[in-house]
């Protein structure tokens, strides 16, 4: 066990390093050299000039790649020129918008997934299996700029039964939580919607896989009923490959949040990712992508980790 | 219509095909058996001969694609055909138990034994969580896994698979059912742990008065564990009745073909002989003997027919029988 979980931060780390390297190159690739890409491309040669003197650029690679490494460790993650703040200072409400949105998304994702794929898996070949699997295939290829503006225009524009986006009118006070959660309706199926499509089907083949085994036609002749078998003995082995691609599909979260966000105009890490890019803030989107990277490594950590403590009493070693 | 309280299985007549209603594929012809109580019968045939098809039949559980066509299976004078799945559910693992060949891929992985088996009890018996505990712990001593009974959990992967096989006897009888069916219980077990596993179906068959139709394609196997034999070929009854007739005087060639392709003991890795050929596939209902093909004693009148079942006590399906051996 603890081997494993060792063996997994190994990984992780890993990761990290690859993705903080890999960073490092694209950003000192960029046309024009560094110096355009922290401070935009509307930079004055003045200006270019002065920060290249400043970051060491005349430094051997090596030492520039430890500077890069050492500013990061101590939370330098640049200025934003744009915005006028380090970009440190932008991230932290954008940051926890995201996650709240993400962590609704994703358990309203894995809750529909779950009893989709059960009922597929249970009722595979037949007409309610069929239809699932048609609405998956639909789900899954419709774009989510499409679906949130479908959303806004039927549930905000045309019944007003939910803003059409931002956050919350106000902060604190009576009714807050009750007005965060009709903010975060909209955006969270949006970004749900995709992944539930992604998510389900591969689960309600892993079901479909489950009800083949000889334990399944076992429980059948002592009498289990099929809601028993499905979720007492099915449901249990289902489940344990989709905690990794749950992990897997964090990325995903954070893409599809890119547009979602923008959409909905709601104020996390897409929205700011979608508008530093337009606005051609480098800093800003180099931070993002790190950070992003390093969100999406901490999933497939905790993915490991929860699916090893899943193993721990059982499977064939 | 069973006189005999003591008749705990009684099928007559079972017909299962699949395909096309118009061209049915018979799978299994006019199986007909009993089983009393203390009894144990062996369902002796060739893979693909209609045992486990048969079985299947017995719980109400057929594969998608097979249908009975004809036949009744009484169970404690109880007629099981016909009846709502609601009220087979009931009855299987309650009044009947099934246990599998592969007891490692019949167990489910990530539960532990002894919660699979108070499962069975509870649902069937509406224990509380102690009641169907303390009654797993119980069992589990009784098929002789006395170190499974204490409080600890254990999952299959930590047992070995004679142990495994055990508990799925267990689980079969949590809820101390008349009928046991045991469909090839020792075929993916070592011989030494196959004859411990016979031997606790016998003590069972003994000690509870349990009625087992063991299942099995092994004739020797057969004959040295069960009271009765049937030898199904090609879905058909070949011949049937006590071991002392069946399988010391067999009147049917097939019977006798099948015990002379036993090896000698020691087992030596070679048969010394086969019977030459197949079984027949699947197909419509034949016109002779199914046995034809393939046997030594055939006549040109075999093919015209299909010979009936005759015979006392043993009962057997051939125009020109075996006299002596
Ligand atoms: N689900 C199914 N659909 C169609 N045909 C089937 C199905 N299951 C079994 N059969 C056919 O029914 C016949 C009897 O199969 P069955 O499984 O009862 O054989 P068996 O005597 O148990 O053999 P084995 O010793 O290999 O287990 C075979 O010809 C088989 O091909
Ligand atoms: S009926 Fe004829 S072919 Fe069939 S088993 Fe008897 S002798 Fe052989
Ligand atoms: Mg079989």
């Amino acid at each position: 066990m603890m081997r494993v979980l060792a063996q997994r931060l190994a990984t992780s780390a890993l990761s990290l390093v690859l993705l903080v390297t890999m960073v490092f190159f694209m950003i000192y690739a960029t046309p024009g050299g560094p110096a355009y890409s922290i401070l935009g491309v509307h930079a004055s040669p003045l200006a270019v000039a002065a920060l290249d003197r400043q970051m060491g650029l005349e430094h051997p690679l090596w030492q520039q790649y430890l500077t890069w490494w050492i500013h990061l460790l101590h939370g330098n993650l640049g200025y934003s020129f744009t915005q006028h703040a380090p970009v440190i200072d932008l991230m932290g409400s954008y940051l926890h918008n995201t996650l709240l949105l993400d962590a609704v998304a994703a358990g309203l994702a894995i809750t529909l997934s779950i009893a989709l794929g059960l009922l597929q898996g249970a009722t595979a070949g037949r007409g309610l299996g069929r239809v699932i699997g048609a609405w998956q295939i639909v789900t899954y290829s419709l774009p989510s700029f499409f679906v949130g503006t479908v959303l806004i225009l039927v549930f905000a524009a045309d019944l007003g039964w939910l803003p059409p986006g931002g956050i919350r009118g106000s902060t604190g006070g009576p009714g807050f939580a009750a007005d965060l959660w009709r903010h975060l309706l909209l955006p969270a199926v949006t970004l749900a919607l995709p992944l539930t499509a992604g998510l389900s089907r591969y689960f309600g083949q892993q079901v479909r896989h489950e009800y083949r085994e000889d334990y399944v036609r076992a429980a059948r002749a002592r009498g289990l009923a099929p809601l028993r078998i499905a979720l007492a003995h099915v449901l249990r082995n289902a489940v344990r490959p989709l905690v990794t691609v749950i992990g897997l599909s964090v990325p995903a979260l954070f893409v599809g949040g890119v547009l979602t966000e923008s959409v909905f105009n709601y104020p996390g890490l897409g929205w700011l990712l979608w508008r530093s890019a337009l606005e051609q803030d480098y800093p800003t989107v180099t931070a993002l992508v790190l950070l992003i990277g390093l969100l999406t490594i901490l999933g497939n950590l905790l993915a490991d980790i929860i699916n090893s403590l899943l193993d721990v009493q059982v499977r064939y070693d | 219509m069973n006189a005999n309280p003591d008749t705990i299985l009684a099928v007559a007549g079972l017909t299962l095909a699949r395909g096309p209603r118009h061209r049915p594929e018979i799978l299994v012809d006019d199986l007909s058996l009993t089983i009393q109580a203390g009894e144990m019968l062996a369902l002796v045939g060739e893979s693909g001969s209609g045992k486990s098809l048969s079985a299947a039949a017995v719980f109400g559980l057929l594969p998608a694609g097979v249908r009975r066509i004809a036949g009744s299976i009484r169970l404690q004078g109880q007629e099981l055909t016909g009846r709502s799945e609601r009220a087979l559910r009931a009855i299987r693992g309650r009044a009947m138990g099934l246990v599998f060949q592969n007891p490692l891929t019949a167990l489910n992985p990530s539960l532990s034994v002894q919660a699979q088996i108070a499962e069975v009890y509870r649902v069937h018996r509406q224990g509380s969580r102690t009641a169907a505990r303390a009654r797993a712990s119980a069992l589990l001593a009784e098929v002789g896994l006395q170190d499974l009974s204490g409080p600890r959990d254990h999952y299959p992967h930590q047992l070995s698979g004679g142990m495994r096989q055990r508990a799925m006897i267990a689980m079969a009888l949590a809820c101390d059912p008349p009928l046991l069916v045991a469909d090839e219980p020792t075929t993916a077990l070592d011989v030494l742990v196959q004859a411990q596993i016979l031997a606790l179906l016998a003590r069972l068959q003994r000690e509870r008065g349990l009625a087992i139709l063991f299942i099995t394609h092994d004739l020797r196997l057969a004959a040295r564990t069960a009271d009765r034999l049937l030898v199904l070929y090609a879905g058909a009854i070949m011949e049937e009745g006590a071991v002392a007739d069946v399988f010391e005087a067999p009147r049917h060639p097939y019977t006798k073909a099948l015990k002379a392709a036993i090896p000698p003991l020691p087992a030596t890795s070679q048969r010394l002989f086969e019977i030459p050929g197949l079984p027949p596939p699947p197909g419509p209902p034949p016109s002779g003997c199914r046995f034809a093909p393939r046997c030594g004693h055939v006549r040109p009148d075999c093919r015209d027919a299909v010979p009936p079942l005759r015979g006392a006590p043993a009962r057997f399906a051939c125009f020109h029988p075996c006299q002596d051996q």
